[in-house]
């Protein structure tokens, strides 16, 4: 170890170096008292509190080809977080670009990531840990040219790659060779942002090529010599159990290898996929449904005034106001359940030998992955080794990872490497769905139409409670569920008085994180209610909420992307040919999206022709990958906003494919959309999630103004 | 049952279940990963390749009838002058994000335009119903209109 960090002292350093050609450098980082004062900061802010944290490990590794390789302890699931990530790396390590390759971590790199990949937390987690650890890993190979140059460490140039003094050159590469023994030094300075070389710039993923010439990245497309398949049945209803398998029923079919039968989970193994499948239709399971569950139970259960209510956020109190009203003006809203519906079906492949696990798996969480496999096939953790692959879509769903622990299971007791992924129906019904939603809000106002009294309730079934994905710390500190109200604070600093209340709704399946988590449904109904009281008092909608900004920073940057999504749009208030704009905005976290739609109502559709969208995420790494994700957002958030809903009958869940689960196609996606990235030099701030929050109420508050119907369900219905 | 047919030029003789999908012939037994599976229900389009010029899902046709076909995956469309134009286009308009879809995109834009080298928009969307979860359909949109741009105006020996 070497000499104390002044601007890191928490972070602790490990070196290792592997026979004089490679070094490597990682860092681990402490834990429970930085998430109590984080959290404890979020509930005196309103803020999430994954914002606050950083804490993964990181490693780099330095080799004699003059090659640097970056293990990244996120997950590339699409979002571009290994390009962005190695552009910050290739900049603090003033190298070429091309020299720095990055690969997924896996849990044999050391302790791990505490938190997961998801939340839009990746990059501005890493953003200062992850440039003081390669400032840290260059002074190393500073100091050590320097040697080699006999002068000062201060005097060596470093440019691309090359360290140099007077007419003497070396790199890492050959420092790497020479260097007997490393040092870490104390971290120096940081590069200065005017100096960004890749910061800030639209450099092309490191992965495209890959991705356009079908390269087997992904965990599906893993396979070992002598691999079996299994498929696994999940329970196809709700409070239901298995009463009976009957492996007899499968005797004699072509390739059967085994049929598994264990308290939480029944496979059939077979020795190609096609016959896995093929004998799990015909595998004989009783199931026995405990009480008879129908959808309109589950709305039921999701409703304001059911279950536990947690005041979340409470400004100036707003009773008097309420009591002595003249009016009081409701209003309510509802989101069904939704799938993940990711391309890549939930699976793993894991291979049991002497003693250890490999598993090949599309994991969010790689901590959460291998403690699970750990704690149910007994084993310690130092012998499973999960190694996370590509991600063939996740937004949530890789969270959990069920199959990683079947397959383990079962390659344990065959002693052969098992292949085991969900059918398209079977990751319908094993998923862990975004909570269906129940808002209520209600306002009071004065006669110059300002919100004099605001009251915000929402009913959701769980995001964050009762699922394992946080370090247990965070559900004992924190009351309600932050996943669930996620959006649903008031973060229009001119209302003053208020009060925002979650309601726990206790639902018989399993709902859990989805893209944005709580935002998608939160600010539908916030901003559809935003126009809906514009409208009472008369006033443009834009006015109204510009009415309701004070000058706070972050009021001030809201009222910015506002202001510059009305100038990108032209927006109107005015209907012209059937022709209709909306526009709805949101902080979420410390980022500030406003969107405006433009859209026309055909055979009863809607129609949306543009979306633009102003974004303030803080200094923007990689500005191209930004506007992906703001395209993503907004894409996805239409298709659940205007087809996709999951529904109970007879307890089963359904529907079980795509078509009858619908998601937009290319037919209905809009002709036009228009990404503005705001300047700034605010550290990096989340963006994976904040586009999903304004598009659905920005689509119902055009929608109204063609219709004169206020829209208050998904899938949204222009005429009813 | 015994069948014959070609994959990416090479001939290959196998003894299959007539009703196996071709899709699991063509990732497990021949190694071909690039074709990828999403749904087994033909409602995707992961798992798009060509069969004798026309884009099918793959998941959805039986061994049996793939006796005579002559098939292209994406692992295909490579030659020596390097990526298909479409790949190409591809990679210039930065189109994929997870890049699960894309196999099966691709496949479906390559038989699009063979068969209507100028597409009009409605045999674009006709064509093109492959879902993409990360939302990555304008990019799609415009790299197919880079490939088409290029694909009609350059001499053909790229293709
Ligand atoms: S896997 Fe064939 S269409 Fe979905
Ligand atoms: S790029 Fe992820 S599904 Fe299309």
């Amino acid at each position: 170890m070497g000499s104390k960090l002044k601007s890191a002292s928490r972070r602790k350093f490990l070196i290792k170096v592997t026979a004089g050609t490679a070094v490597v450098l990682g860092t681990a980082y402490l834990t429970r008292g930085i998430w109590r004062r984080a959290i404890d900061k979020v509930l005196a802010s309103g803020e999430l509190p994954y914002y606050n944290f950083d804490g993964p490990l990181v490693w780099f590794e330095a080799n004699a080809n003059n090659e640097i390789t970056f293990y990244s302890p996120k997950v590339e699931m699409g979002q571009g977080v290994l390009t962005a990530l190695a552009q910050i790396v290739a900049d603090e390590l003033q190298i070429k670009f091309k020299q720095l390759k990055v690969l997924h971590a896996s849990s044999s790199h050391g302790p791990l990531d505490l938190l997961f990949t998801g939340d839009s937390s990746s990059i501005e987690g890493l953003w200062k840990p992850i440039r003081e650890l390669a400032a840290t890993f260059r002074q190393m190979f500073i100091i050590e040219a320097a040697k080699e140059f006999k002068t000062l460490p201060k005097k060596v140039k470093l440019e691309n790659g090359v360290f140099s003094y007077k007419d003497q050159t070396t790199t890492y590469g050959e420092l790497v060779k020479i260097t007997k023994q490393w040092k870490v030094p104390s971290t120096p300075d940081l590069k200065n942002p005017e100096d960004y070389q890749y910061i800030g710039k639209a450099i092309p993923r490191l992965d495209l090529e890959d991705k356009v010439t079908g390269k087997p990245i992904f965990s599906i497309d893993e396979e070992l010599d002598g691999m079996v398949y299994a498929i696994v049945v999940p329970c196809p209803y709700i409070k239901a159990k298995r009463t009976n398998v009957d492996p007899n029923s499968v005797n004699g079919l072509p390739g059967i290898v085994d049929v598994i039968v264990e308290e939480d989970f029944v496979a059939v193994v077979a020795e190609s996929r096609f016959q896995a499948y093929n004998a799990s239709q015909k595998l004989a399971i009783t199931w026995e449904v405990e009480e008879v569950i129908q959808q309109k139970d589950i709305e039921e259960m999701v409703t304001v005034g059911v279950g536990k209510p947690y005041v979340i956020q409470k400004g100036k109190c707003p009773k008097n106001q309420f009591k002595n009203a003249s009016e009081i003006i409701t209003s309510e809203f509802r989101t069904p359940m939704g799938a993940h519906a990711q391309i890549q079906p939930s699976g793993a492949l894991a291979n049991f030998k002497d003693g250890s696990l490999e598993v090949y798996v599309a994991t969010q969480n790689v901590r959460k992955t291998r403690k699970d496999i750990a704690c149910r096939l007994n084993m310690r953790k130092k012998k499973v080794n999960v190694l996370p692959a590509y991600l063939g879509g996740a937004f949530g769903r890789a969270l959990y990872t069920d199959l990683a622990t079947y397959a383990s299971f079962i390659s344990r007791q065959l002693k052969r490497p098992v292949h085991c992924f969900y059918t398209r129906a079977q990751e319908f019904q094993a998923d862990y769905f975004r909570p269906p939603t129940h808002h209520l809000l209600k306002a009071v106002m004065d006669d110059t139409g300002h919100i004099t009294a605001f009251e915000n309730n929402c009913s959701s079934g769980d995001v964050v409670k009762g699922s394992d994905v946080w370090p247990e710390i965070i559900n004992d500190i924190i009351g309600a569920d932050f996943g669930a109200w996620r959006g649903a604070l008031n973060r229009y600093g001119g209302i003053q008085r208020y009060e925002i209340i979650s309601w726990r709704a206790n639902l018989p399946l399993r709902t859990s994180f989805w893209r944005g988590m709580g935002l998608l449904a939160n600010i539908f109904a916030i901003e559809s209610f935003m126009d809906e009281l514009a409208e009472k008092v008369g006033i443009d909608p834009v006015t109204f909420r510009q009415n309701h900004l004070n000058d706070s920073e972050t009021d001030q940057r809201l009222l910015a992307v506002l202001n510059k999504v009305v100038e990108q749009s032209s927006y109107t208030d005015k209907v012209e040919n059937g022709i209709a704009m909306g526009l709805a905005c949101c902080t979420d976290g410390a980022t500030h999206v406003a969107q405006v739609v433009r859209l026309s109502i055909e055979a009863q559709r809607i129609i949306v022709s543009d979306v633009y969208c102003v974004i303030d995420t803080g200094m923007v790494i990689n500005p191209d990958q930004v506007k992906a994700q703001c395209e993503g957002n907004i894409i996805m958030g239409m298709s659940a906003a205007l087809y996709e809903k999951v529904e109970i009958h007879n307890n089963a869940i359904g529907p079980l494919i795509y078509g009858p689960y619908k998601l937009m196609a290319l037919r209905e996606c809009p002709e036009n959309i228009e990404i503005h990235l705001m300047d700034s030099d605010r550290a990096p701030q989340g963006l994976g999630e904040p586009p999903m929050g304004p598009i659905a109420a920005a689509i119902a508050n055009a929608t109204y103004k063609l219709t004169g119907n206020r829209i208050r369900r998904f899938p949204m219905n222009p005429v009813s | 049952m015994k069948i014959e047919f070609t994959i990416n030029g090479r001939n290959y003789k196998l003894d299959v279940n007539g009703d196996e999908p071709l899709l699991w012939l063509i990732r497990d037994t021949l190694k071909l990963k690039g074709t990828k599976f999403g749904c087994g229900k033909a409602a995707c389009g992961a798992c798009t390749v060509i069969i004798d010029g026309q884009a099918t899902r793959s998941c959805s046709y039986a061994a049996r009838i793939v006796n005579g076909k002559s098939i292209t995956t994406i692992e295909g469309l490579e030659n020596e002058s390097g990526l298909h134009p479409v790949q190409q286009a591809w990679i210039n308009q930065i189109v994929p994000q997870c890049g699960y879809c894309q196999s099966g995109f691709i496949m479906a834009s390559v038989a699009l335009l063979e068969r209507f080298p100028n597409p009009t928009e409605q045999q674009i969307n006709d064509s093109l119903t492959n879902f993409c979860r990360c939302g990555t359909y304008p990019r799609i949109r415009k790299a197919l209109n880079e490939a088409i741009e290029n694909m009609t105006s350059k001499p053909k020996s790229a293709v």
